[in-house]
């Protein structure tokens, strides 16, 4: 090669590199700035894309040195590191090895600080699965604590990021406020120092605070145009308002009433409000807000009215056209009230009801002339206003948006507050073990419960007001106990038993195969009314499982349905020759009828008395106060009638029939023939 | 500290593993010779064969026997003189500069902030040491061969096995003095770096409940520290000043009230860290469960845990684990046993939330059964918790016999519980050596007291704890370790440069050492107990992007694919089985969890170190003799 030759080539060489450091200036350049911090260059095309898509280091949020200099060293195999560090702290978690564990994620996030999903699943492990690997609530809730600081730290590094802001909320409020140690975690993160700093202890409450975070989030979306990802929008703005509820809830629970509580009800009041009056985009692309269905329902029934006058009277005639096109067995199965329908006559009268609906496009077709016209704009109108208001109803299910608007309203109502403070209280003198004051308190908050529930009907749709119920029922069930009582005749919230036991997802079962028994019954059809009275039997012992304030008595008259029902069967089997079984379904909540009623004691006050005479040797008064016994036993028999399948109760009579039969003895009398409890003496054996 | 395979005591462990290591080397060798056979049969015909054969083993015992100290030491000169000339400083530059920096990256908040310091220090030290011997160790070699270097050295009166001798302990001295060096840095990290101290809160002080004040009416306090090094502790100060600040983050400080009313931070002095920088010398047992009828058993139950380690005993019934010591001196336990445990918890249901588990130890002579029963304790679970047994144990709570005897089936051994006498049961003190411990040996019985829920052990999570053990010395010995690494690195890449180019020794060497460094992994690997299949099979499902648990469908391609794999996978199996296991040189995790390293381990440790850098000098020797320069 020539001089020339090696001059030329290094001349191209130089070209080359200088075309190619020109592209990559052009490309790749940064954005620049002043000192003052104005604006400089936008930089190259990848700097300006990056600017354009947020994607500048700068716009993400804080810039770690050890970070930077972590990527920067792994020369492009952080990729790698990451997984390997993944597996590695996988590996640490299933050795319980929490240390490294935390090491290792210190780790990942210096390799990966932009990379959401691991600060979000991270945070999530840390204060949900590693807390709950820890036996004590102290180790559980640092371990949360150690999710919500870690969550922090990527929040310093993602700052307009949503979904870990979200996250930052979800934990705050929903790990700390609902877990099964919410006391133990409320407590400590109150008096958290460490965690809060400065921040006074006023404003320590995890729900308050979860909520702020969620408004943060709002904020960032709302405006600096930050991405919501990981939730629906009905969902995403549902949580602030959710927080400031369950903020009232927990101060309910805390026993902290008054202006305090009906000033956090009222909050989320507002806060529902507000959210219902939002724009709230559907996947469909329309735009609802939840808070309009009352508007539109009232604009709907107006368009209705009016095209019924440009119809002039065509809805009554295309009812009664349909009506006469039903057939017979629906509409037997209409007349049917609903909770008695069985199965084929429900589906039946949804058949028929779907029949007999007039659509607003059968009564515009009916509109004639000028009114057609007229009609069929009003028909466009009105299905607009039909579809929204399905999809603002469908929208609202989710999130049960009445039921919450609804109870915001009535829990900063007085009433509400004094049903709840009520309760509290009487939980309260309950763990103290003051049962006359908590029987006392439980009795009045059931009082003032049952006012709010008249007043307030709606607010049983959901099943959050039906467990407060449960739990005073259940808790005053206990007080009951302990002083040996039942229900009294008039408790207020007997309606609502009965309402909850009625609406038991067993009931239709249960009238089901009790009207089944009654019709073989009725029929003579001996074997399978008993099959079927049994099967009624275990239904019911299912629902008073669910219920077991019922064993009580607490909604008398469906405690007399069960009794003519246990009767009914044993009448049955009676018919049919067969022995009451032992193992009887609803011995226990029967026995517990007996127990309390005015007969037994009349039976155990005239056996004392039997016992005190027959020591005193006056025989003749003695065996008239165990007549009065047998009487009353005899007269329980044939009211209780599954007594006799009690080996228990019947040992407890046999006993008591030796008195009997030693006061007779004493005589010189035998036992009288036929003798009232025969029955229960040859089933289980004679007195001796 | 998780302890998974106990190690062998030395006694037992030396005579298997020199038979194995002999039975090993006479393979080899005989390998060697039969392929020398069969080669020189080849080229020269079998008389000539076996003549040379026996002539090389004449010259190597000459070689091997007669290798001259001095020629050593100055081909051993001339390595670390080489190494110098190759800037090896910047290695320690690049440590000096990690180690700046390694506050970025070490959490202080860590509950374990020794493990993490000593994890980091220890492995540091570790890749740059052994990256650093064998870029020295495999290019050395091949590089005098390149720049005919060597020949001045060979036309000396000088054997192939010292020139292989020599580089060995010229790379393992630079190595040695990186280690030393590095070590001494690292300990002033560790040491500084976690040294810290706190100063009392002072508005936290509240008067302990009940107590009675002192002559100046200052009642015992409690409260907490100051934030520092992102921990604060509780503390208890009693009625004349002298208290503690409580552990945490594994460590306690001392602190003393100084002067006035307490009610300002200068009357306090709180000192530096203790309980941290320990080396604890664990006395282990041997542990047997008995189940819930007190059956004996091998194991406890198994809650569904993942990870088996732990076996867990039924709380609320007859259930116990159960570990016997023996050899126990008294000399070595002067006034009480500190028994350290570390439970699993586990409960069928939540229960009490606030409240820990109950448990009990008794202490059984395993000789008579006499048992005596210690307070109930409350479970501390992923904490070491510590319970002191007196030597004199006064006023037991309950003493009675456990009497070991076979089940109705003789299928297996029960303990029945026995009333103890009245002068024993009422006796006031029991002297654990002599009524409690049959000729150093006794039993410590583990019960959990709550109802279905449950504790979980392993033989490791309970020992006596003997006298500490310095901490500089358990480093020293966890420093040990890594040089044993090195020196293993060394003997590997120089045995490779001796028949194989710079950048192929520096390959395969590599390859030893990812593989000795994940040999259990490679193990797997060649036995076919990773999910995936062999390479090819990982290969092809990588590329089709199928998952590693479902069979591949049965094609051409799969069964070319798996017989490929068995092959690769027999020669992996064959290679995993000759490697150093690395990892098993490895003592980091003891220094991080305050345990000393055994002397067993230093001696077995050491004595394989010994037999494979023999072996590798042995083949290094070879392949260095078989070379045309060393011929010459």
């Amino acid at each position: 090669m020539t001089r020339q030759q090696r001059f030329t080539r290094k001349l191209i060489y130089l070209v080359i590199i200088f075309g190619l450091l020109m592209t990559l200036y052009y490309l790749g350049h940064p954005s620049t700035r002043s000192a003052e911090g104005e604006a400089g260059s936008p930089g190259g095309v990848l700097a300006q894309m990056r600017t354009e898509e947020k994607l500048d280091q700068t716009q993400l949020g804080q810039i770690d040195p050890a970070s930077e200099t972590l990527r920067l060293a792994m020369f492009g195999f952080r990729g790698i590191a990451a997984n390997l560090l993944g597996l590695k702290a996988i590996d640490y978690q299933r050795t319980k090895d929490w240390s490294n564990l935390s090491a290792t994620l210190n780790q990942i996030i210096k390799i990966q600080p932009n990379f959401l999903k691991v600060w979000d699943h991270q945070a999530w492990n840390l204060s949900y699965n590693c807390s709950a690997e820890f036996d004590g609530y102290k180790d559980r809730y640092s371990w949360v604590v150690k999710g919500l600081d870690f969550l922090k730290k990527g929040i310093e590094y993602n700052e307009n990021e949503p979904l870990l802001i979200r996250s930052m909320g979800r934990i705050t409020s929903q790990k700390i406020g609902r877990s099964d140690e919410k006391k133990q975690f409320r407590r400590l993160f109150i008096a958290d120092d460490d965690y809060h700093g400065s921040r006074p202890k006023s404003e320590r409450d995890n729900w308050l605070l979860g909520k702020q975070w969620y408004l943060n989030a709002h904020e960032l979306v709302r405006n600096k145009g930050a991405i919501r990802t990981g939730t629906s929008p009905l969902l995403f703005y549902s949580e602030p308002p959710m927080c400031q509820m369950q903020y009232g809830s927990a101060l309910a629970e805390e026993g902290v009433f008054g202006e305090k509580a009906k000033k956090a009800w009222s909050d989320a009041s507002d806060d529902w409000i507000q959210y219902g009056e939002r724009d709230i985009p559907t996947p469909s692309g329309a735009f609802i807000r939840l808070g309009d269905i009352e508007r539109l329902h009232k604009e709907y029934s107006k368009l209705i009215n009016e095209l019924d006058k440009l119809a002039g009277g065509a809805r009554e005639k295309l009812y009664k056209r349909k009506y006469e096109q039903l057939t017979k067995a629906q509409i037997m199965a209409i007349k049917v009230p609903e909770k008695l329908q069985n199965k084929d006559q429900k589906a039946l009268a949804y058949e028929a009801k779907e029949l007999l609906t007039v659509t607003p496009d059968e009564i515009a077709r009916q509109a004639t002339g000028a009114n057609r016209n007229k009609a069929n704009k009003l028909l466009e109108k009105i299905e607009y206003i039909d579809m929204d208001i399905k999809r603002i109803k469908r929208n609202q299910g989710v999130v049960n948006y009445d039921y919450w608007d609804l109870r915001a309203k009535v829990e900063q109502t007085d009433k509400m507050l004094e049903a709840r403070q009520s309760t509290f209280e009487a939980d309260k003198a309950m763990r103290q073990g003051n049962l006359p004051k908590a029987n006392q308190d439980y009795l009045h908050a059931a009082e003032v419960w049952n006012l709010v529930l008249r007043e307030s009907p709606g607010i049983l749709s959901d099943k959050a007001t039906e467990d407060d119920i449960d739990h005073l029922l259940k808790q005053y069930s206990k007080t009951l106990e302990q002083t040996d009582e039942l229900y009294p005749d008039n408790f207020p919230l007997t309606w609502f038993v009965s309402f909850v036991v009625d609406h038991n997802d067993k009931m239709s079962r249960l009238i089901q195969a009790v009207n089944r028994g009654d019709e073989s019954f009725n029929a003579g059809n001996y074997p399978e009314a008993q099959e079927r009275y049994s099967r009624a039997i275990e239904l019911w012992k299912l629902i008073l499982a669910e219920n077991t304030s019922m064993y009580q008595m607490s909604d008398p008259n469906t405690g007399s349905r069960i009794l003519a029902l246990v009767r009914r069967y044993a009448k049955t089997l009676k018919l049919m020759g067969m022995p009451f079984p032992d193992r009887f379904a609803l011995r226990g909540f029967v026995w517990m009828q007996v127990e309390h009623s005015q007969t037994m004691r009349t039976i155990e006050g005239a056996v004392q008395e039997a016992h005190q005479l027959q020591s005193e040797n006056k025989l003749p008064a003695a065996e008239k106060e165990m007549d009065k016994a047998i009487f009353a036993w005899e007269s329980l028999l044939e009211r209780y009638p599954s007594l006799i399948g009690d080996k228990s109760i019947c040992n407890k009579i046999i006993e008591q029939m030796g008195l009997y039969r030693k006061i007779l003895e004493a005589q010189n009398r035998p036992l009288p023939d036929p003798f009232p409890l025969q029955e229960v003496l040859d089933r289980y054996g004679s007195s001796k | 500290m998780i302890v998974e395979t106990q190690i062998i005591p030395f006694s037992q462990w030396f005579i298997p593993a020199l038979s194995i290591f002999g039975a090993v080397v006479g393979i080899l060798l005989l390998i060697i010779a039969f392929a020398g056979v069969v080669s020189g049969t080849i080229r020269n015909g079998p008389r000539r064969a076996f003549v040379n054969i026996f002539k090389t083993i004449g010259s190597t015992f000459r070689d091997i026997f007669t290798m001259s100290p001095r020629r050593i030491r100055a081909l051993a000169w001339l390595a670390v003189k080489d190494s110098i000339r190759r800037k090896i400083v910047v290695v320690f530059a690049v440590f000096i500069i990690l180690l700046s920096f390694a506050g970025w990256f070490l959490d202080p908040g860590n509950d374990h902030p020794l493990r993490l310091y000593i994890t980091f220090v220890m492995s540091a030290t570790n890749f740059l040491v052994l990256l650093l011997v064998l870029f020295l160790s495999v290019f050395s070699l091949p590089t005098d061969l390149k720049n005919k270097t060597l020949h001045t050295v060979v036309t000396k009166p000088v054997r192939p096995s010292e020139v292989v001798m020599g580089r060995i302990i010229g790379f393992s001295a630079i190595g040695t003095f990186f280690l030393v060096a590095m070590g001494l840095v690292c300990y002033l990290f560790v040491t500084r770096g976690l040294n810290h101290t706190h100063q009392v809160d002072v508005s936290s002080l509240q008067a302990v409940a009940d107590a009675a004040p002192n002559d100046q009416g200052l009642f015992p306090m409690r409260g907490r520290s100051t934030f520092n090094s992102r921990h604060r502790h509780t503390l208890e100060v009693n009625a004349s000043g002298k208290g503690s600040l409580e552990v945490n983050k594994d460590h306690w400080h001392p602190m003393v009230r100084l002067k006035g009313d307490g009610k300002k931070v200068e009357d306090y002095a709180v000192g530096k860290p203790e309980g941290m920088l320990v080396a604890r010398v664990p006395v282990y047992g041997k542990l047997r469960f008995y189940d819930r009828e007190r059956i004996e058993k091998k194991k406890g139950v198994n809650v569904g845990d993942e990870w088996a380690y732990r076996s867990y005993i039924q709380g609320g019934s007859l259930a116990s684990a159960v570990w016997t010591f023996d050899n126990i001196r008294p000399e070595e336990f002067p006034k009480n046993i500190e028994v350290e445990m570390t439970l699993g918890v586990f409960r069928t249901y939540k229960g009490d939330i606030v409240s820990a588990i109950p448990g009990n130890l008794y202490i059984r002579n395993p000789k008579t059964g006499l048992t005596v029963e210690r307070p109930i304790f409350l479970a501390k679970e992923f904490v070491t918790d510590v319970q002191r047994i007196p030597r004199i144990i006064d006023d037991p709570d309950n003493v009675f016999y456990l009497d070991e005897k076979e089940t109705g089936d003789n299928q297996s051994k029960t303990v029945v519980r026995r009333q103890a006498p009245p002068e024993l049961a009422n006796k006031a003190q029991f002297d654990l050596f002599k009524d409690l411990s049959y000729d150093g040996s006794f039993e410590i019985w583990l019960q959990c007291l709550d109802q279905d829920q449950y504790f979980g052990v392993a033989q490791a999570d309970l020992y006596l704890r003997a006298k500490d053990a310095p901490f500089y010395l358990n480093f020293l010995k966890g420093y040990f370790g890594l040089w044993m690494q090195m020196v293993l690195v060394v003997c590997i890449g120089i045995m490779f440069s001796t028949f194989l180019s710079g950048p192929v020794a520096g390959i395969v060497t590599m390859g030893f050492l990812v593989m000795g460094l994940f040999r259990s992994f490679v193990i797997d690997l060649g036995t076919g107990n990773t999910w995936g299949g062999g390479p090819v099979e990982s290969f092809i499902r990588i590329l089709t992007q199928q998952n590693v648990v479902s069979d591949m469908e049965e094609s051409f391609r799969t069964t070319v694919a798996k017989t490929a794999d068995g092959i690769l996978m027999f020669l992996l199996k064959a290679v995993s089985h000759i490697l150093p296991d690395l990892r098993q040189f490895g003592a980091s995790d003891y220094v991080a969890y305050g345990f000393n390293i055994p002397g067993d381990w230093i001696a077995e440790r050491g004595l394989t170190t010994l037999a494979f850098a023999v072996v590798l000098f042995l083949l290094g020797y070879f392949f260095m003799k078989t070379r045309e320069v060393a011929k010459q």
